[in-house]
């Protein structure tokens, strides 16, 4: 039976008055009117309330939503030795920006950074939370190397740094572990580099991997999906319409996870449209995910609300519920 | 010859701040806020002229956002709730949600207020029609091309307006244009019609993207100066302009916005030098990286004042008046 998840992010502001409103908090952090103590309540709080608002709309495997992160790169880098944080630039072909870490000496990973809201995530639903961390690859290519100069030796300590991330996710009772790639779509010349750093990264752990692709095309890495160890594909099939067929043909080795709602756009997709897409691939893959086409943090919380529910209500129906 | 200017907005005094909130809120009429805008206004021309700048701005007192503003005066567009740009920023996204239309002209009373100030030039501005589109939803029209193109056709008629009005410099933004290397011809397409036939001095600013994808088809945007970061990369992406060479105007962003460090004299001649070495002095003109408004106004003259210092040195060694 089809199952819906998302893909990453969440809004972090409410549209509701009276909710807790990490912006403001963060405010009165910097202008010392609450502590260290009180501001983590807050991300507490709204991690909380992200998870039981997914699995309220009637997702089947939410995630934290990533209320304490800026984005999926620097998170990792500014908790490991070997970074630092630099200038802004633009996150792919978003009017977002990330800081880019520089990598400036040898890197090494000090402490964890997903499994605490993992575990805070876990406890306000009892049901599955899928965690999300940057593949190796990406990491890589979202990075500077200021320091190692060399591609091989770099993406080693960084899939270090990352399998020291995932013991520590399986060890605080993670099951579905989300890698997303989106610089390799982008780099296809790298893709048995990048296979073999991921491949690295999960070896001998138990758990569900995803690997995951947004706003551009598979196409060039569909035919290689074997090469990675992982369960789950995901693709963005919004951005590139295309994705789709790509999934369609090339994920038997996998169970592939269709990006079918627009994180990127407030308008509604119809749900007969959705519909008549789920019949096509159930018939492919009973038991494949729907998802968001990527994190919904491009979206304001009442618009991304919608699309959720949307999401969870369009496959619960076509399963029959 | 390395005339001295600054890419658009300043800081907004507190007193404009709290009553921009107090009018978000009913609390302050339209002729209030109104009235501080015009007395913000004054105070930062009085301000570039103090600092010595050649070509001024308005200072953009009376925006809070540079596509909001314009989707507030258009008919056809609609505004969304807070979607974050980076770390704890957020801004509210402009919705194309009907055909796009212009009822009045939406520049020309600030910059003809700002102009009757000062005997110095001021420079109109814009927001380009790719930008415009890339940082709205779009939930009317059918494709992106028609959602560019009908900015476009808006935008020229505003454009013939502030030539209309005096203006000798218009500064059409197109912060997004490096956004999708594959969608520059529609952006060169959209700005040949927003320029069409105009001869004031035409500027686009464009930032915080990868130059490499876009150079050297940039060089067909129909503008006649291209206005770019350099400081925020630490001068690195300057070698992407030596070949093949480039032929526009180039004003050259030698603040880093985005750090509240004030840049030494020393290190901004150091920066425009090898600006010079690329571009060729008569063809610079000395700026920021980008809009001055992310920074106090003490730091914004601060940084002036030395770029200003720097440039006359810089004149001084090359004998220039």
């Amino acid at each position: 039976m089809l199952k819906s998840t998302v893909t990453g992010n969440y809004p972090k502001l409410p549209t509701q008055k009276g909710d807790i409103n990490i912006r403001r908090m963060l405010h009165r952090f910097d202008k010392a009117e609450i502590n260290r103590q009180e501001l983590e309540q807050a991300f507490d709080a709204v991690t909380g309330r992200v998870v039981r608002e997914q699995l309220e709309s009637g997702i089947d495997l939410p995630t934290d939503g990533q209320i304490r992160w800026d984005d999926i790169v620097t998170p990792f880098a500014s908790q490991a030795d070997g970074f630092e944080i630099n200038g802004l630039i633009r996150w792919f072909d978003n009017n977002v920006y990330y800081r880019k870490p520089a990598v400036v000496s040898d890197i090494k990973w000090r402490k964890p950074v997903a499994a605490n809201a993992y575990r805070l995530a876990y406890s306000q639903v009892g049901k599955a939370v899928k965690v999300v961390l940057p593949a190796p690859y990406s990491l890589m290519r979202l990075s500077e190397d200021c320091h190692y100069h060399n591609q091989d030796r770099l993406l080693a300590d960084l899939a270090a740094l990352l399998r020291a991330e995932v013991e520590a996710l399986v060890a605080a009772g993670a099951e579905h572990i989300q890698f997303d790639d989106p610089c390799l779509q982008y780099h296809v010349e790298d893709l048995s580099l990048a296979a073999e750093a991921l491949n690295s990264v999960v070896k001998g752990f138990h758990a569900t991997f995803w690997l995951c692709f947004y706003f551009g095309s598979i196409e060039k890495i569909a035919p290689d999906f074997g090469m990675f160890n992982v369960s789950i594909i995901a693709a963005d099939c919004v951005s590139v319409p295309a994705n789709c067929e790509q999934l369609l043909r090339f994920a038997h080795q996998q169970i592939p996870c269709f990006g079918m709602v627009d994180a990127r756009n407030i308008k509604l997709e119809q749900d007969d449209i959705l519909r008549q897409k789920y019949e096509r691939i159930s018939l492919l893959f009973p038991d494949a995910y729907i998802s968001t086409s990527c994190g919904l943090e491009f979206l304001p919380h009442a618009s991304a609300l919608e699309k959720i529910r949307l999401l969870g209500r369009t496959v619960k129906q076509f399963r029959g519920e | 010859m390395l005339d001295t200017t600054t890419v658009g907005s300043f800081p907004k005094p507190d007193y404009l701040q709290k009553a921009r909130t107090q009018h978000s809120v009913g609390k302050l009429g339209d002729a209030e806020l109104h009235e501080l805008e015009l007395q913000a206004t004054r105070e930062v021309i009085r301000q570039q002229e103090e600092v010595g700048l050649d070509i001024l701005v308005h200072g953009e007192m009376e925006r809070g956002d540079m596509t909001t503003y314009f989707a507030e005066k258009l008919v056809g567009m609609g505004i969304s709730d807070l979607v974050r740009s980076y770390g704890n920023r957020y801004y509210r996204k402009p919705i194309v949600a009907d055909a796009l239309q212009r009822p009045a002209p939406m520049t020309i009373e600030m910059f003809k207020y700002a102009q009757s100030l000062t005997e110095k030039p001021v420079k109109g501005m814009l927001t380009g029609p790719y930008t415009m589109c890339d940082w709205s939803f779009n939930t009317y029209y059918e494709s992106r091309r028609e959602v560019v193109l009908a900015f476009a056709r808006l935008l020229h008629d505003e454009v013939k307006d502030l030539q209309s009005a005096g203006a000798k410099y218009i500064q059409i933004d197109e912060p997004a244009i490096s956004t999708r290397p594959e969608e520059l011809p529609l952006a060169i397409e959209a700005m040949a019609i927003v320029t069409d036939g105009i001869r004031a001095k035409t500027i686009s600013h464009i930032c915080y993207g990868d130059f490499r994808t876009i150079y050297p088809l940039i060089l067909d945007l129909p503008v006649d100066q291209l206005d770019l970061e350099f400081a925020n990369s630490g001068y690195a992406n300057l070698d992407i302009f030596r070949t093949p060479r480039f032929t526009k105007e180039i004003a050259f962003g030698v603040l880093d916005i985005h750090s509240h460090r004030i840049e030494t004299v020393e290190e901004i001649v150091s920066g425009i030098k090898k600006g010079i070495d690329v571009f060729g002095v008569e063809r610079m003109t000395i700026d920021p990286d980008c809009g001055l408004k992310t920074r106090t106004t003490e730091e914004s003259f601060a940084k002036l004042r030395n770029m200003v210092a720097a440039v006359r040195q810089v004149k001084s060694e090359l004998g220039l008046r």
